[in-house]
């Protein structure tokens, strides 16, 4: 009934996926004749409950979701339009004082609902009679139009603040006073969900229950009673399935009638009394007790004015609704410090009571909700004892890794080649043009280098973040951190940092975008300082390379001491880290979930959306760093030895020689080897031969022909590469590079000077790339603190290495 | 009510129980940010808990919560103070 006439009038960003959120909606907010009421709701609940895809279904839009944890820290809204016959928002139900009672044609003082003693108009316009030229087209049926402003809060275990999701839920609760908070819970998961509605609850705010993942709950073979739930709550429930889009119009007609709770949590005797003297200090704010009993538990409730910061993607939105500042009286303050420290001395733990008494409710009101209780699921029980085997486990996880990696790289490959084609066939039309060389030269080896470098990563980035969503979609991440734990835990690491370095070894990228697995800011930082330092593929190139030419005795060895040397750099970034910042340790308690296949389609979908959105920030960088190398190259114009580049090079060489490199084209190939470690081979070609002749024409027909069958050529290296996934050959292909550059390298510098150079190549700066990535995450003071930390490591390490001469041994 | 220094009562810890057990849980020896997470989990005062197994290389333990799967390093299942333990 309610679904057929109430329907959701159209989201702000239809296709958008990122977070760009609109502007508040025009003749809204008391600027006179349109007569519409508005409701401020907020979104709550614990972390994957699907808050997001329940938005994404109550308005249409299409934010971002984010199954890694950690995604929102920022706040996020959404404006869209609730049209609804104003007869099925009529609660027939409600008792006077609290009842919603919408009526377009009647009198009209807006409605009120019980937070008036903040002082707060929680409508902006008043209700009353349309006059028939102001109505609009949605009027047309008499229907009401409400305004929804709806705010997705990060998801968050509990109100009592301790970290940043938390604190922003929090705030947003106690100075945007909604009108109604939706709590979506995990209806397989009743009992922890739960503790955060009894707190929602004492927070004095109407609430209304978006019982989602009904169907998951079903299949954990949960049955529950809703009529029990609400009722013992005193609280409407819906059943929702968010990602079916059900249940979705019955929420929001029961949040705009929303009202208060009647539940109210029994907490030992001191406590109570506690709590009621700190109440009267609150002058009857209806978050009182919940004040009260947060100040006791521990919570300082410092910072409850902050303004939402936003993270480094987000962009800040312009609230509807004024900040309502809540200063708490300094002798309510007073007053906790005095009871906290009287309970701290008779030996009472508040935190303890307050969450025993809170848990015990929770587990009352679940067990007279659940007819039956949940299990785990068969099927994952069964897997987890062939997976998590105690002979077995460990090697089949190693070997499904070391599949993995191969993964990444065979299915990459066929369609980096391709790019190249592309790459290619622009040039080779660049080519056929008539145009002047210094344009010539700027198009080809400025811009289309510049895009070609960029597109090459392309597809290694994808298959990599579409890997990582597989595992960590199917739960095979959680299993991987489990099995590896005890080692990580030697390394002062989470079990789940394994992963992110392991993606690393890859590429630094998506391996700094793996450590959002990771639980707290500090322990993401941690890791990503130091997975700069896993030899990623591009370097392994290049040392394959050198090894090969420097090192023909002892190959592997050169190569197991690269390794070596990263993994000595990174354990020590990571202890010194450690030092350096507060770690939490939370990451040691963990949830494995139930296995679950992922549709294909939800992968391809976050994989092209991290790509895109990597591309984005970091597509650019690379393109600017790509031309200012190719500036410094073809300027002053002339010879290329007299180029800036060269004299850059020169001047180098005086910090290079420190570590044996004296000649000024190895010294300059680290330049554009910020942009991209693999640079540094072709970079040496160009500097020592220079940019190797006519490119030839090419005409479109020839060009189109070469595109086309370069993209089948590619399809079918994808196939052959299902087919030669468990095969070994050739974990590293050394890069290709003109056979005269070995020569000439061989007489530009010792072989103890090469290994030198390789450690310093491994270290040093990350590539731009990784700086992007690094950026997002984290913010320039850290991205800036890593390029400094790195860049001195780089220089110390290769100095050590010169001095000590390995080099000559392995020659 | 559980006090800190009531310990009259003869406690056990999660990190005491072998693959099969199931407890209830008491209380917590103190209050840290890895005992909150692992309150917000599911392993709170209360509670009843199985263990499923330990890793193979003996540390973290997987125990099994109102339907959910959780781990736990060894180290912070000895902060876990439990009663009622019954055998598998």
């Amino acid at each position: 009934m309610a679904k057929a006439c109430c329907r959701p009038n159209g989201g702000t960003e239809p296709g958008q996926q990122n977070r760009k959120k609109k502007h508040p909606r025009d003749g809204q907010g008391g600027e006179g004749p349109k007569k519409r009421q508005s409701r401020l709701f907020a979104m709550v609940g614990n972390p994957n409950v699907g808050k997001t895809t329940l938005i994404n279904a109550v308005s249409g839009a299409m934010l971002r979701i984010g199954n890694w944890p950690g995604t929102t820290v920022e706040r996020m809204e959404i404006n869209f339009t609730y049209h609804c016959d104003p007869k099925d928002i009529i609660d027939k139900n409600s008792r006077e004082s609290d009842g919603l009672v919408v009526n377009s044609g009647a009198d009209g003082s807006a409605a009120h609902l019980n937070s008036g003693d903040q002082g707060l108009e929680n409508v902006h316009s008043e209700g009353g009679d349309p006059s028939p030229a102001e109505k609009t087209e949605s009027d047309k049926n008499d229907g009401l139009d409400i305004d929804i402003h709806l705010v997705d809060l990060p998801g968050a275990y509990w109100l009592t603040a301790s970290d940043a999701e938390e604190r922003v839920t929090r705030n947003e609760l106690l100075t945007h006073v909604p009108d109604a908070v939706v709590n979506v819970l995990d209806a397989g998961n009743l009992e922890r969900n739960l503790a955060m509605t009894l707190e929602l609850i004492e927070l004095g705010l109407p609430v209304v229950i978006a019982l989602n993942l009904m169907d998951e709950a079903e299949d954990k073979g949960v049955r529950l009673n809703v009529e029990a739930l609400s009722k013992a709550l005193d609280i409407p429930v819906v059943p929702t399935v968010a990602v079916k889009e059900e249940g979705v119009a019955e929420l929001m007609r029961h949040a705009i009638l929303a009202r208060h709770s009647s539940l109210q949590i029994k907490y030992s005797e001191e406590i109570e009394k506690a709590i009621a003297d700190l109440s009267s200090y609150l002058d009857g704010l209806p978050s009182a007790r919940w004040l009260s009993a947060a100040a006791l538990v521990g919570d300082e409730l410092k910072g409850l004015n902050d303004e939402i910061v936003a993270s480094a993607e987000a962009e800040s939105v312009e609230s509807e609704r004024p900040h309502q500042k809540l200063e708490l009286p300094s002798d309510f303050r007073k007053k906790a410090e005095y009871y906290r420290r009287k309970f701290a001395e008779s030996g009472i733990d508040c935190f303890l009571e307050v969450a025993e008494a809170r848990y015990a409710l929770a587990r009352k009101v679940a067990e007279a909700s659940q007819n039956a209780p949940a299990g785990v699921h068969k099927l994952t029980q069964a897997v987890d004892k062939i997976i998590l085997h105690p002979l077995w486990g460990i090697p089949i996880f190693l070997v499904c890794m070391l599949i993995l990696f191969r993964c990444t790289f065979v299915f990459s490959d066929p369609w980096v080649d391709w790019m190249d084609v592309i790459k290619g066939v622009f040039m080779g039309w660049t080519a056929s043009i008539d145009m002047p060389d210094m344009l010539r030269s700027f198009v080809m080896n400025g811009i289309l280098e510049g895009v070609g470098t960029v597109v090459a990563f392309t597809p290694v980035l994808f298959v990599l973040y579409a890997g990582l969503s597989f595992l960590e979609a199917s739960g095979f991440l959680a299993r991987s951190a489990f099995l590896i734990d005890r080692v990580m835990k030697a390394m002062h690491l989470p079990g789940k940092a394994f992963i992110p370095i392991l993606v690393g070894l890859g590429c630094n990228v998506p391996g700094i975008a793996a450590t959002r697995t990771l639980g707290s800011f500090n322990e993401r930082l941690r890791v990503s300082m130091a997975v700069p330092f896993a030899p990623c593929s591009a370097r392994m190139a290049v040392f394959a390379f050198f090894a090969a030419l420097f090192f023909p005795r002892h190959p592997a060895y050169t190569l197991f001491f690269i390794y070596g040397i990263s993994l000595v750099v990174g354990l020590f970034t990571i202890m010194l880290m450690g030092r350096v910042l507060h770690s939490d340790e939370t990451d040691s308690v963990m949830e494995l979930p139930s296995y679950r296949l992922p549709t294909f389609k939800i992968i391809w979908k976050q994989a092209v959306a991290r790509t895109v959105s990597f591309l984005e920030s970091a597509g650019s960088a690379i393109f600017i760093a790509v031309l200012c190398v190719w500036v410094i190259n073809s300027f002053p114009l002339g010879d290329v030895n007299n180029s800036y580049y060269a004299r850059l090079s020169h001047w180098f060489v005086g910090f290079t020689q420190t570590f044996g490199i004296t000649d000024w084209h190895l010294a300059g190939a680290l330049i554009p080897g910020f942009v991209a470690k693999e640079v540094v081979v072709g970079s040496l070609a160009v500097s020592y031969f220079g940019s190797g002749g006519g490119v030839e024409a090419i005409t479109l027909g020839t060009g189109l022909e070469q595109i086309f069958v370069g993209f089948f050529e590619a399809i079918w290296g994808t196939i052959k590469a299902f087919i030669q996934l468990f095969g070994m050959a050739g974990f590293f292909e050394a890069q290709e590079a003109p056979s005269n550059l070995g020569a000439v390298l061989l007489a530009a510098a010792s072989p103890r000077a090469i290994l030198a150079y390789m450690v310093y190549v491994l270290l040093y700066m990350p590539c731009v790339g990784t700086i992007s990535a690094l950026r997002i995450e984290f913010g320039w003071k850290w991205t800036f603190i890593s390029i400094a930390y790195s860049l001195l490591v780089a220089w110390i390490l290769a100095v050590i290495v010169y001095y000590l001469p390995l080099g000559n041994w392995l020659a | 009510m559980t006090t800190k220094n009531n310990k009259d009562l003869a406690k056990h810890t999660l990190a005491e129980l072998a693959p099969g057990d199931v407890a209830t849980v008491d209380t917590f020896g103190s209050v840290g940010q890895t005992v909150r997470r692992i309150m917000t989990l599911g392993i709170n005062p209360g509670a009843t808990v199985k263990l499923i197994r330990k890793a193979p290389l003996g540390d973290p333990l997987e125990l099994e919560v109102s339907g959910c799967l959780l781990t736990l390093r060894a180290e912070d299942a000895a902060g876990v103070l439990v009663n009622e333990v019954r055998h598998g």
